[in-house]
């Protein structure tokens, strides 16, 4: 079980590993010929833009630089949903697999807990992107070079956050598209399959795969994965208001580590409720359309919801842009 | 080519330091009638003061006829055959009477007499005679 | 008609709540003219560089006005149209970006109109700024000269430096001052200074502002205000402790010492004409200037507190 858990964390972070050192190592490559070179300032010159003509070059550049985060973090949230939800079908054999009575089930059952498991680890990775967001934009020398140059607030804001959000909107729907469709390449359509009564019999001991088939019939795949999506946003238009909000007064980025300690306890916190709500979402969860565990899912209309709510952050936080001092 | 002196927290204004050392370097030959000057902002530039003080100064002198600019560019020193029949003695005179104002309070204030006042400004002009470099036939300084 | 690159009225920022607000700039009404170099002078927390964070629309005024250009620093567009015209130095040196050059490179794209990469190259080379060392292991010297590089080569319409000389030693100041003097300030352009520099203050600036406490002292063309300055002793009976051209007196051993601040000639005659004496009379520098002016405005606003204590 162990070696299984290190050889998949590992999987995962290698990529991630691969290209953080490949960078390292390209740019101090780079630095350290650029510094023996000692050449004048000649800057290349820039070719004639293809696209957004009509823009500024000021803008194309600041678009151009978040584009390339929006895309490394697209690509980063796409591979870990994907791994996480496919972790299932490379897992071999072990004790609560026995269990259950058909592999297949158990199957479509680790990979829908997955899922509902996926909203702790991946609200982490939320928060962090957008406080990365924030910071940069209140605090520092980036957000004071920005704010003193020729490019709207407006602008500026837009940028910094719709390249974040639909990088992580798409990342996270890419991911679940994958990982769904090599479930179906590897194992077929399995939740079409599933039986509709458990067929032998089961004794005591089979009391809680019982009741987690129960569940799991009545589970909607398609919800979790909506809930996943509306969920990411929720969270991170959450955050933005808060950390674009007048009353937080700091002066600098070393307040930056003592805001993300506590914010890293929020997906515990969700962790904990969920798991002491004796079986189903608790009510507050299921009006905001985040669905922690198996059971019949909250009504599609409810979904509306958070998508509200994070069109109301965002706006919120829009409107402090204008307000702050940096 | 020219090393002027700026010393812009003695209390003299800068542009009147400006005025007196060109002066004082055409009295002495280092600058002569057709050398050129550099411009304002060269100028400017090179004893990093503002540029407008230059300006003034290099305005002030041309209007006294120390220098003449050129229409087209170019700021030159004046020959000095030019500027000495241009002004008639009570000129001259009026030019230099608050120097001369000056040098009695001062003399009176450290008490030196007015003998020893004559003996001063004689060893300053013998001197400055000295550290003239050429002498035209005209610019001894001295009129009849 | 004098037009004003800065123009502030009545300015106020207040920092702080209730029982611990303070006040970094109190009542201000500054004057920089379009075409000058203006140094702003001031104590360590005079309310400077304060003042310069709302001109680049960093900060909001809690009262009163400001205007750069005519126009307002905090709100866009016009903010915008105020910042393609405006070069900054700020205070806190730290940097964004790698290196000098991917500085240089980012910033050139914000000012298509007036950067200059000629000018760019001549910075670097008179200041002798490494274009490729990276930030962290620049020194403050090497720091505040990047930012210099990275202002001066947008040849902007106004230039406005938060103590563009921290950290450069003497060769740099001087190169730094002949730039000033050559590149920034033809057709037209201005330049605003905030520093404690006054000898190199005295030297370029063409107008100045005294600073403290929030508020302007004195303000106006350097020349003016070098004329109107004169630090006078006296001696004679029955000499006058009032006057509107008094900045401060000082009693001496045989004689008494006047600083005054308008119309020194006048004060004089009449001292003559009433039988005092002058033994001395003589200019007095820009620094010696400043420090009287703070000690005095000092010493009234501790004799205020006084009052109402």
């Amino acid at each position: 079980m162990i070696a299984h858990l290190t050889l998949s964390a590992l999987i995962f972070l290698f990529p991630l590993i691969a290209v953080a050192v490949w960078k390292i190592v390209s740019i101090q490559r780079t630095a350290g010929k650029a510094e023996r070179d000692a050449m004048p300032f000649v800057p290349a010159p820039q070719p004639a833009p293809a696209l957004l003509r009509g823009w500024t070059s000021a803008r194309r550049v600041f678009l151009v630089q978040h584009l390339k985060v929006a895309g490394f973090l697209y690509a980063m949230m796409a591979w870990t949903i994907a791994f996480i939800f496919t972790l299932p079908l490379f897992t071999p054999a072990n004790v609560n697999s026995a269990k259950w009575f058909n592999h297949s089930a158990y199957l479509w059952y680790s990979f829908v807990t997955g899922a509902t498991h996926s909203t702790q680890f991946l609200s982490t990775m939320v928060l962090f992107s957008a406080i990365a967001v924030i910071m940069p934009m209140r605090f520092g020398p980036e957000a004071r070079f920005y704010r003193t140059r020729p490019i709207s607030i407006s602008f500026v804001f837009w940028t910094k956050v719709l390249s974040v959000f639909s990088a992580m909107i798409a990342g996270a729907a890419t991911g679940i598209a994958l990982a769904f469709s090599l479930l179906v390449i590897l194992k077929g359509p399995i939740w079409q399959s599933l039986p509709a009564t458990i067929p032998r019999l089961l004794g005591p001991d089979d009391a809680d795969v019982a009741q987690l088939y129960a569940s799991l019939l009545v589970t909607s795949a398609h919800s979790i994965f909506l809930s996943i999506i509306t969920t990411i946003a929720l969270f991170f238009s959450a955050v933005l208001f808060l950390g674009t909000a007048p009353v937080l007064r700091l002066r600098s980025n070393a307040a930056l580590p003592l805001l993300m300690i506590p914010a890293a306890f929020v997906p515990f916190a969700i962790a904990i409720i969920s798991n002491h709500s004796n079986g189903g979402t608790p009510h507050f969860f299921r009006t905001l359309y985040i669905c922690l565990s198996l059971g019949p899912p909250p009504p599609l209309a409810y979904a509306l919801i958070p998508i509200a709510l994070s069109a109301i952050f965002i706006t919120c936080a829009r409107l402090f842009a204008n307000h702050q001092e940096i | 080519m020219l090393s002027l002196r700026i010393s812009a927290s003695s209390g003299v204004p800068v542009y009147l330091q400006l005025e007196q050392q060109i002066k004082q370097a055409i009295a002495s030959g280092l600058l002569q009638s057709g050398d050129a000057l550099p411009s304002t902002r060269r100028t400017a530039a090179d004893l990093r003061i503002n540029p407008n003080t230059v300006a003034r100064a290099f305005q002030n002198l041309e209007r006294e006829g120390v220098i003449r600019t050129v229409p087209g560019g170019g700021t030159f020193v004046a020959s000095l055959a030019s500027l000495a029949p241009g002004l008639l003695k009570a000129e001259k005179f009026r030019r230099l009477r608050p120097l001369a104002e000056q040098l009695a309070v001062e003399a009176s204030q450290l008490q030196l007499p007015s003998a020893d006042v004559h003996k001063l400004l004689d060893s300053a002009l013998n001197d400055l005679a000295k550290t003239r470099r050429t002498r035209t036939p005209n610019s001894s300084g001295e009129e009849q | 008609m004098t037009s004003y690159a800065i123009q502030t009225k009545a300015l106020v920022k207040t920092y702080g709540l209730g029982s611990k607000a303070t006040r970094a700039v109190d009542g201000l009404s500054l004057n920089v003219p379009e075409g000058s170099i203006y140094g702003l002078l001031g104590r360590n927390s005079a309310g400077k560089t304060t003042t310069i964070r709302m001109a680049m629309g960093l900060a909001r005024p809690t009262s009163g006005d400001i205007r750069v250009f005519g126009l307002d620093p905090r709100h866009d567009p016009d903010r915008v149209t105020v910042l393609a015209q405006v070069g900054y130095v700020p205070e806190d040196k730290a940097l964004l970006g790698l290196t000098p050059r991917k500085l240089l490179e980012l910033n050139r794209s914000f000012y298509p109109a007036t950067w200059s990469d000629v000018l760019a190259r001549k910075v670097v080379d008179r200041l002798e700024l490494p274009l490729d060392t990276a930030f962290l292991k620049l020194s403050l010297g090497n720091k505040t000269k990047a930012a210099l590089a990275v202002a001066i080569a947008q040849r902007s319409r106004l230039l406005i430096l938060d103590e563009p000389t921290t950290g450069l030693d003497p060769i740099a100041l001087d190169e730094l001052l002949r730039l000033l003097v050559e590149d920034c300030t033809a057709d037209g352009r201005t330049i605003f200074l905030s520093t404690h520099q006054l000898a190199e203050i005295e030297q370029i600036a063409d107008h100045i502002g005294i600073m403290d406490r929030g508020k302007i002292l004195l303000e106006g063309p350097l020349d003016d205000i070098r004329s109107r300055f004169r630090r006078v002793t006296v001696t004679g009976a029955a000499l006058p402790t009032t006057h509107p051209g008094i900045l401060s007196i000082r009693h001496q051993a045989h004689a008494t010492q006047y600083i005054l601040q308008s119309a020194p000639e006048a004060f004089a005659q009449d001292l003559i004409a009433n039988g005092a004496t002058i033994v001395e009379s003589n200019p007095m520098s820009l620094n010696e200037i400043f420090l009287e002016l703070c000690r005095t405005s000092e010493s009234t606003a501790a004799d205020r507190e006084e009052e109402f204590a």
